[in-house]
């Protein structure tokens, strides 16, 4: 177990820079995500500490030491693919055993402890099977034992839970933080996926275009987003985001009035409220007025799309909210969930009144 | 759906039928077939069954049944003499050839310049007839001028100066030589397909688990090849055991017959001997052992793949 550090990495394939200047420091036993859609470099990021792709500057420790230029065999880190990347040839328990057999490990030694991590991971039965004759989920959880089977310094998980189906992903997502949580290996998890970044994460690092976005626990991340990226991609549905301006302590867009503590001199900004943070008035009685774009019941709530003026926002209302495509609406926002970004940076801008975090 | 057949249909010739049409498209390349392979097959087999010895006379001789057949089979030592050499030239030339042309595509797998250029500039001993490659290497094997010779009398002190087609044992290692000189581009070209369709996260998941280059190919890469090993052993073993041209034209089948392989002996004996009849015969004893590893080798590659 250590902790992993990159300071000031660099990344470029050819003229194109997939990351620039990277500082990202891991603690030891934390779980770290690295989220963010496809092409933000956080698979080049795990792969740059897995040793399987070389950084262009920068340095890159495990556990205080420098391994840029160790082999990934020689960094002492297992790693859980997208594909699994099992070994075909092989059988599950060799699978598992292989990372014990390199390094000299045999007999009775490792047979206990390759049956000790499939039986972990629930795979005590399948150990002479081929990894042809598994499911995906099966497969998943030998790749998961192959990692496991020896203590590394570092678990690397590259979106290990993306070919799977939703249900079983719900399952595993769950596994993988028991058994991370258990053996208290430093993790770094990639993911695009917000929920499971959300739900996993001690930590979660929002990458977009090469560069961390924020990195902060995910109640921080999703209760004050640091910039309108970030504010875009985390939440279900994501957050709505409307642009107007701020005129004598009052929000304005077109069809939209909203009155709280802003800051008096707030000029062009662009306002974000979560779905839950809005509530459903009676016509003429809200802060936003407008008519029911659609609703979408989703089992425990209804999802409420309302245009008004040139926006379009999501509210959450209770699952008995009845309301026909174009019917008038009003919306309520709750002020103390307010979000304000710059229109012109998109960075967040921090207002006084506010408990933030609320 | 028929709304949805295209409009325009192919109308030529009157009223014939797309059925028949391409029974006629087929036609000439099953004539050239017939012509060049069943022909020759038929009446090679009709040959093998008469005495036909063209220094007598060139009309077929005298109906003799399996006669032919029962003597190469039991009583005739150059024959045999001819079996073994082949034997040992298969052998050696399939395992020496995969394996240079496994190192090969190991070596030249990757996409850099440096890579793609010998891979083109390699490719060019296998473009070439194999009787002009046997003609080459008499000459890089002569020990007065040949390139070769010196370059291997510079690194074995003790092969300085030696005859290489003077000695049957010498004389088969260069033919072997040559051959997997020859053939090894091909194979090696096989390899680097199936190496690059080989599952890259299985190899990177095991330089993560901690395997060294040497277990990472034997153990993992060199085991997901086997099913293209496995047609590649066949089909060099088909190539070699007709191997023909090299032996001409590098060693003629000597010192002696001790390079004198099966197809270099039917040929001897149908053009230098003139006894047709039984080279027929023997032709057809290669073929049935041909056939054989043909007909695994056309199983391995029509079988599905497991998933």
């Amino acid at each position: 177990m250590a902790s992993v550090e990159l300071v000031g990495v660099e990344k470029r394939f050819g003229s194109f820079s997939a990351l620039q200047h990277l500082d990202l420091s891991v603690a030891d036993g934390e779980f770290l995500v690295l989220l963010g859609p496809s092409g933000c470099g956080k698979t080049t990021t795990m792969r740059m500490v897995a040793g399987l792709e070389e950084a262009t500057a920068g340095e890159i420790l495990i556990g205080g030491r420098r391994v840029n230029d160790a082999l990934p065999k020689d960094r002492d880190v297992a790693m859980v693919f997208q594909n699994y990347g099992l070994y075909p040839h092989m059988s599950v328990a060799q699978n598992i055993g292989y990372p014990l057999k390199v390094r000299g490990i045999g007999g009775p030694d490792r047979e206990g402890r390759v049956k000790r991590a499939a039986e972990k991971v629930e795979l005590g039965p399948l150990l002479h099977r081929k990894p042809r004759e598994l499911s995906g989920g099966q497969r998943q959880r030998v790749a998961l034992a192959r990692a496991i089977v020896r203590t590394p310094q570092v678990f690397l998980m590259d979106e290990p839970l993306s070919n799977l189906d939703a249900k079983l992903r719900v399952t595993m997502r769950a596994e993988i933080k028991h058994l991370q949580h258990e053996l208290g290996v430093t993790t770094i998890y990639v993911t695009h996926d917000q929920i499971e970044a959300m739900t996993l994460a001690h930590r979660v690092a929002v990458m977009n275009g090469g560069v961390i976005q924020q990195l902060d626990t995910p109640e921080a991340i999703y209760d004050r987003p640091a910039n309108l990226f970030v504010a875009g991609f985390i939440g279900s549905p994501p957050m709505n985001l409307v642009p107007g301006r701020i005129a004598g302590g009052t929000f304005q867009a077109p069809g939209i009035t909203i009155a709280g503590a802003f800051p008096a001199a707030g000029g062009d900004v662009i306002l974000g409220i979560r779905s839950e943070d809005v509530t459903i008035a009676a016509p003429g009685e809200g802060s936003i007025e407008g008519q029911v774009y659609a609703s979408e019941l989703t089992g425990e709530a209804v999802l409420v799309t309302v245009s008004a003026g040139g926006a379009r926002l999501i509210a959450r209302a209770p699952r008995s909210f009845r309301g026909g495509f174009g019917s008038p609406i009003a919306l309520n926002v709750d002020a103390g969930k307010i979000h304000l970004f710059d229109e012109a940076t998109g960075r967040r801008i921090a207002f006084a009144d506010r408990s933030d975090g609320g | 759906m028929p709304g949805i057949l295209p409009a325009r249909r192919f109308e030529g010739w009157g009223r014939m039928h797309d059925r028949v049409l391409k029974y006629w498209l087929i036609a000439p390349a099953l004539l050239v077939i017939a012509g060049t392979l069943l022909y020759p097959l038929v009446s090679g087999l009709w040959y093998s069954l008469h005495e036909w010895k063209l220094s007598d006379s060139p009309a077929l001789g005298p109906f003799v049944g399996l006669g032919n057949y029962v003597v190469a089979v039991s009583d005739d030592p150059d024959l045999l003499n001819s079996g073994r050499v082949t034997l040992i030239f298969t052998v050696l030339s399939v395992v020496c050839t995969l394996s240079v042309a496994m190192g090969l595509a190991v070596l030249l797998s990757g996409n850099g310049r440096l890579e793609v250029n010998a891979r083109t500039l390699l490719v060019i001993p296998f473009a070439m007839s194999p009787a002009l490659v046997g003609v080459s290497w008499r000459f890089l094997l002569n020990p007065e001028f040949g390139g070769f010779s010196a370059l291997i009398g510079a690194l074995v002190p003790g092969l300085k100066g030696a005859s290489f087609l003077a000695d049957p044992t010498l004389a088969m290692a260069a033919l072997i030589l040559c051959d997997v000189w020859h053939s090894a581009p091909y194979f090696m070209l096989m390899f680097i397909g199936a190496l690059a369709s080989l599952p890259q996260e299985t190899v990177e998941a095991a330089q993560v688990d901690g395997a060294s280059r040497i277990r990472l190919f034997f153990e993992i890469v060199l085991p997901q090849l086997k099913p293209v090993l496995a047609i590649a052993v066949l089909l060099k073993i088909i190539f070699s055991l007709k191997v023909l041209d090299q032996v001409i034209t590098l060693t003629n089948g000597g010192p002696g017959t001790s390079t004198e392989t099966l197809a270099h002996f039917i040929y001897q004996t149908a053009f230098r001997w003139y006894d047709v009849g039984y080279a027929a015969a023997t032709a057809y004893l290669l073929a049935a052992c041909m056939a054989v590893f043909a007909a695994i080798y056309f199983q391995l590659i029509t079988e599905r793949r497991p998933a």
